[in-house]
């Protein structure tokens, strides 16, 4: 059975779909069979491993509506396989507000390929909605990034509180694994101050090594790969393998 | 420049602040607030209370409007005299599975 992590935080930019990305082909280059769900109507996952999301035939949105099965919308690719969403999603969300059991149209889709997979990893929208309250009840753990930037601990504890509440009616064996520190720039002593205060705030683990802001980053989706492959001993993709080692223990 | 506060201005604020925490703790959740997320969490009692389904396999209690039983007994279903007494499709995680049925005030 796959162990399945949402990677998770209301707030937009602090790197989630990067996040989703690395850590999925780390994963896959120690050996893990992982699957990475786009669960944002942006796309930006599905974007990043070089799929067109206005192209596509199937998404996860019709998985949702409950008119494809999930195995039937998964394309394989190098680095992991996908689900992939478009724009339809935003509709989806609206479709679920109406609908008793919304919460577990995620995790009874995602039973149907967990014996495939390792791992499966759930890029979250940066928002606190029914596709969020989704991932979380289908998920496992949810790992939160963390812009090392003042401000941007505001919202984590907002998502805490959905957290517990998806634990008491929802996934009353959801965890959280821990707070991935990203942007981080170990020139400035504020980084350094965010990165020690989020730790002693929240009282979470703090991955280490921090994930270094890097053009790197921006420039790998356009090449429709992670940071492991487009600059693979780059500082990013080091952090983000010893990241991947550690969840994976 | 502005007037330092004064002792009671002091001491009101600080009332102030007490009450709003007292009120912030005692508060009802709200079920049109953030737990209309949630399906079961956002229904209100009615004034005679609510029929809730309690699953077999997500142990979960939901409660369901009158109007939702035919969709959910639909096409078939079964009672026997067994703990879990009912089968039918469970209206929080959507599987078909036994099932039993309690009042909630």
């Amino acid at each position: 059975m796959a162990r399945t992590i949402a990677i998770a935080n209301q707030k937009g930019g602090v790197a989630k779909t990067t996040s989703v990305v690395s850590l999925g082909a780390a994963m896959t280059e120690v050996g893990q069979r992982v699957l990475l769900v786009d669960l944002d109507p942006q796309a930006s996952l599905t974007y990043s491993l070089g799929l067109d999301p206005d192209s596509l035939d199937v998404t996860i949105h019709d998985v949702l509506v409950g008119r494809t099965p999930i195995g039937k919308t998964i394309h394989q690719g190098v680095e992991a396989d996908i689900v992939p969403s478009n724009i339809d999603l935003a509709g989806a969300e609206a479709y679920l507000l109406t609908r008793t059991g919304r919460e577990y149209a995620l995790r009874m889709a995602l039973e149907d390929v967990q014996m495939h997979y390792g791992v499966i990893l759930i890029d979250c929208p940066p928002s606190l909605g029914v596709l969020t309250i989704n991932a979380l009840t289908a998920a496992d753990e949810v790992i939160i990034p963390l812009q090392c930037e003042a401000l941007s601990h505001r919202g984590v504890g907002q998502l805490l509180e959905t957290i517990e509440d998806v634990r008491r009616l929802t996934n009353r064996t959801l965890s959280v694994g821990g707070i991935i520190p990203t942007m981080y720039d170990p020139r400035t002593s504020h980084s350094r101050e965010i990165l020690a205060d989020v730790g002693r705030r929240y009282g979470m683990r703090v991955f280490e090594p921090p994930v270094r802001k890097s053009i790197r980053f921006a420039e790998a989706p356009r090449a429709g790969k992670s940071i492991l492959r487009y600059a693979a001993s780059h500082p990013g993709a080091t952090a983000y393998r010893e990241i991947a080692r550690s969840i994976i223990g | 420049m502005s007037k330092p506060p004064t002792d009671t201005e002091w001491d009101n604020a600080y009332i102030d602040e007490q009450l709003a925490e007292h009120l912030r703790q005692t508060r009802e959740p709200d079920p049109m607030g953030k737990l209309a997320l949630f399906s079961g969490a956002a229904q209100r009692p009615g004034p005679f209370g609510t029929l809730a389904i309690e699953c077999s396999s997500c142990k979960r209690e939901s409660p369901i409007r009158f109007r939702e039983i035919p969709r959910l007994v639909m096409p078939i279903s079964l009672t026997l005299p067994r703990r879990y007494h009912t089968f039918m499709k469970c209206p929080g995680c959507g599987r078909r599975t036994w099932v039993r049925a309690r009042w909630r005030m």
